[in-house]
């Protein structure tokens, strides 16, 4: 399936890390220090996410594995309250982009996720996610 | 049922064939012995969690003890450092120097009655005292290695 988002799985992250977008823009600065600023567009864009879920199981490890291989083509994550975003209040939550059908700022993964084996059957995985202005 | 008193321990050391069932020597005048058991579990708390979770880890066991040397064919202090402690007549500033026979594991037997608990460890530290006004004595540690071979305290 392609151009879909997929929901990222159901687990609650030991830590994370949220950067808000910012708007594309282009800084003059004069001779004398003044500053000029040009904005491109009207959508903030490059959000960052990390999440680290320390001593899951390989089951766990798994899901998160085959949800980054079935990221391809358009193919964008999405977020929830139980899913990667678990722990943080709701009005807070619901303002960080979720990668929702209707918004153009989606989630990627910034790269391949990392699995640290710690004991038989249980591994620590870090991601990490940029959020993209899809093509409006 | 009874008690147990230390005058009922004993200490064997097996440096050789450790996996064979006998073999292991009588470690004499043994002052006192101990062995602890540890696992240190996994913590698996997120963020939605208020509490702490936790999951099974990795066990591990150590111990040590004192022993008062006896001056005898194949001491007390001679079994417990044969496997530790190397001698070497190279001259230290030769090239070869800092070279000398690998430290390696035992099987340990510590008995009290007829409890017994045997183990595969590594003497870790063997620290020898000779003080005035008491006899030479040393004090050992070791690390476990593996699962512990048994551990029979009988429910009788």
């Amino acid at each position: 399936m392609a151009n879909t988002g997929l929901f990222f799985p159901e687990l609650s992250p030991t830590s994370r890390r949220y950067k808000a977008p910012r708007y594309p823009e282009t800084v003059f600065q004069a001779q004398n220090g003044a500053v000029t600023f040009i904005q491109f567009g009207q959508q903030q864009v490059n959000a960052e996410l990390d999440l680290v879920f320390r001593n899951i199981t390989d089951e766990d490890a798994l899901l998160i594995l085959k949800h980054y291989e079935s990221i391809t083509d358009n193919n964008w994550v999405k977020f929830s309250n139980t899913r990667g975003l678990a722990g943080m209040d709701s009005d807070l939550s619901s303002h960080l982009p979720q990668g929702n059908d209707t918004k153009k700022l989606r989630w990627r993964y910034a790269g391949s996720p990392e699995i640290t084996s710690v004991y038989p059957g249980i591994s620590t995985v870090s991601c990490k996610f940029v959020g993209v202005f899809y093509g409006a | 049922m009874s008690f147990k008193s230390g005058s009922t321990g004993k200490l064997y050391i097996a440096n050789t064939n450790l996996t064979s069932a006998t073999g292991a020597s009588y470690v004499g005048k043994v002052r006192d012995w101990n062995i602890s058991f540890t696992q240190s579990p996994i913590d698996t708390t997120t963020l939605n969690q208020t509490d702490r979770t936790l999951t099974q880890g990795i066990r591990s066991f150590n111990g040590g003890g004192t022993v008062l040397y006896y001056n005898e064919s194949n001491s007390n202090f001679q079994l417990l450092t044969k496997n530790m402690i190397a001698t070497s007549t190279t001259d230290p500033t030769a090239r070869d120097a800092g070279k000398a026979t690998e430290p390696s594991m035992v099987r340990l037997e510590l008995e009290c009655g007829d409890e017994t608990i045997s183990v595969y460890a590594y003497m870790t530290n063997f620290a020898i005292t000779c003080a005035t006004g008491e006899v030479l004595s040393a004090s050992f540690q070791f690390e476990g290695t593996s699962a512990v071979k048994t551990f029979e305290f009988s429910n009788g």
